[in-house]
């Protein structure tokens, strides 16, 4: 899998011409939809907000990558604008398509149904390419826990919580995941699942990575609205079908983030 | 003597105690009688639909407490294309729907009125697209319509070989439309048919015989009496049709959640989607609200159009 923009539409191209071709969620779907777009977006060095927060998704990097998947949708398999999350592992499950963007289990489901294995030994990982970002820029998939700040033991919560991450109940964890997310700290790296498969073990760094939804301003309840209202997939879909231009889309989904951050970071 | 013990026990009897007395109490009665329905409407529709007004005129998210903001949530809406694409797509997928389902109910409500083997068996299984819960026949359409594994595209590609590709259903908006109001009359043909079959059932034989002696033709039958005489019964079911298919919520978040894009957003979903989702409780409130003047709007049309004809009110007043 090529890792700049031109390799990876010519690379599709191919892919289509010779009737396997490549599909990414441009649906309604937080988890592929949000993680197709971001990829698109990061990789051409596009972002939603800067360091200090301020909506910056209507950029030149931002036209440029609308104008990328514009090239690339229609290398994808038919319908993808109706995608779901399990639309993806469904295609490929059936070999209708044979390049998708997807969470590791997809791999497992296939592995672990004798009826799809050989599917599964012949499928092979690779982390999101990197475009004109320096790192692969995709988010890093982890394990959150919170306490309420109203909880009436705190402090028992959060020695809960530190217990949980100790190694005699994090690893175990961390294993019976098989690869799906990874560490946030450093010394489960040396953990059994990033020791067996090969094709789980590429993941085994992905929290470093610098990356995350909402990428590069501060973590907010605006940032999670913003996925969550499929903002940015929409913006991508509506350029990919024709349906808005690249200038259009883009000024949509900043009128669009510029509310939700107004309101929800009040 | 005799008449002194006799009359202690009836006087005790006709002085009953305070209790009994409370109960003969008409006024307070009817407050007894009252009180649990008007207890739970106030607590089940009253405080609700307060709160979803009040909730519009402020800015309140989840997990924060808003301040009251004016007209500011409805001003906002008014510049927002994706709203204004809901109203479209609701009035259009409302009118083509309702039209849908009251041409096809109403013709098998005539087919059902008439006579025939297993009839009562038949006018049940008629009822159960309606019976079956919404969200499960919506995720069978959405097999259907499903982009790769629809059964229609396997149909016509891989069986009849009538095409090439798959057919696009949910993926652009027009098809994406239709497929959805295609849903919602499949679902909304049994109460239409079973509701008109009831105001069939009510229309005397001996208007037809009276028709037929003066040599009436089948349609003008149905023109000059059967279509008279169901205009109450067609004026409320087409109301309260109006009210299910504008305020529709399920068949489209389940089968499209508003997709491709924002093509296939009702007032409802989109409600929904900026107010749980996008967690703008405020704004998804003022959306809801948005939908009371044309549901006001449809109810009064239904009423006056249809219910106020001159046989209701007598032949003579013209």
């Amino acid at each position: 899998m090529p890792e700049d923009h031109a390799g990876i539409l010519d690379l599709c191209q191919k892919l289509h011409k010779a009737g396997k071709p490549a599909g990414f969620a441009l649906g309604n779907a937080k988890g592929d939809g949000n993680g197709f777009a971001n990829w698109a977006l990061w990789s051409h060095n596009g972002s939603l907000l800067d360091e200090e927060g301020n909506v910056v998704i209507n950029s030149k990097e931002t036209i440029a990558a609308l104008n990328w998947v514009k090239q690339l949708y229609p290398t994808f398999i038919a319908g993808t604008t109706s995608w779901n999350d399990v639309s993806n592992n469904r295609a490929y499950s059936s070999q209708e398509i044979s390049l998708t963007a997807n969470g590791v289990s997809l791999y497992f489901s296939l592995k672990n149904d004798p009826a799809t294995k050989a599917i599964a030994d012949d499928s092979e990982h690779q982390l999101l390419p990197k475009g004109v970002a320096k790192v692969s820029p995709m988010a890093g998939l982890t394990l959150n826990a919170m306490v309420f700040k109203h909880s009436p033991y705190p402090n028992a919560a959060k020695a809960f919580l530190q217990y949980m991450m100790e190694k005699d109940q994090y690893e175990p964890w961390l294993n019976a995941n098989s690869g799906y997310w990874s560490q946030p700290l450093a010394a489960y790296a040396e953990a059994a699942v990033w020791k067996g498969d090969p094709k789980v073990s590429i993941f085994k760094d992905t929290m470093k990575s610098t990356y995350y939804d909402g990428y590069k301003g501060p973590i907010s309840t605006a940032t999670g609205a913003v996925s969550a209202d499929y903002v940015l997939i929409q913006m991508f879909s509506a350029v990919a079908t024709g349906a808005a231009t690249p200038e259009a889309a883009a000024a949509e989904a900043e009128q669009r983030c510029k509310r939700y951050f107004r309101r929800q970071n009040r | 003597m005799s008449v002194t013990t006799f009359s202690s026990p009836a006087l005790a009897q006709r002085q009953p105690n305070w209790l009994v007395r409370l109960f003969d109490y008409k006024p307070f009665l009817i407050a007894m009688c009252l009180a649990p329905a008007i207890g739970l409407l106030s607590v089940f529709l009253t405080y609700p639909l307060g709160l979803g007004i009040w909730l519009a005129f402020t800015d309140t998210t989840i997990g924060r407490r808003g301040i009251y903001v004016g007209l500011e949530n409805f001003q906002y809406l008014l510049t927002d294309s994706l709203w204004w694409n809901a109203v479209f797509y609701s009035v259009v997928y409302t009118a083509i729907a309702t039209f849908g389902k009251f041409a096809l109910g109403f013709w098998l409500a005539l087919l059902l009125n008439n006579h025939f083997p297993f009839k009562s068996v038949l006018r049940a299984i008629i009822l159960l697209p309606w019976i079956v819960p919404t969200v499960l026949s919506a995720l069978a359409f959405w097999w259907i319509y499903d982009p790769q594994f629809s059964i229609i595209s396997y149909l016509l590609v891989d069986v009849l070989h009538w095409r090439d590709s798959n057919v696009d259903f949910l993926g652009s908006p027009w098809p994406a439309r239709f497929s959805l109001i295609a849903a919602n009359i499949w679902r909304g043909i049994p109460f239409v048919a079973i509701s008109l079959l009831a105001g069939l059932q009510t229309i005397s034989p001996s208007l037809y015989e009276a028709a037929m002696l003066d040599g009436a033709s089948a349609w003008q039958r149905f023109r000059y009496i059967t279509f008279p005489m169901m205009m109450p019964i067609l004026a409320i079911v087409m109301t309260f049709s109006i009210i299910f298919t504008f305020t529709d919520f399920q068949l489209v978040y389940a089968i499209t959640r508003g997709g491709p894009g924002n093509s296939t957003h009702l007032l409802a979903t989109l409600a929904f989607q900026r107010g749980i989702a996008g967690g703008e409780l405020g704004e998804g409130a003022a959306i809801a609200v948005s939908m009371i003047p044309f549901l006001v709007f449809a109810t009064l049309f239904s009423y006056f159009g249809l219910a106020r004809r001159k046989w209701q009110q007598g032949e003579s007043n013209d």
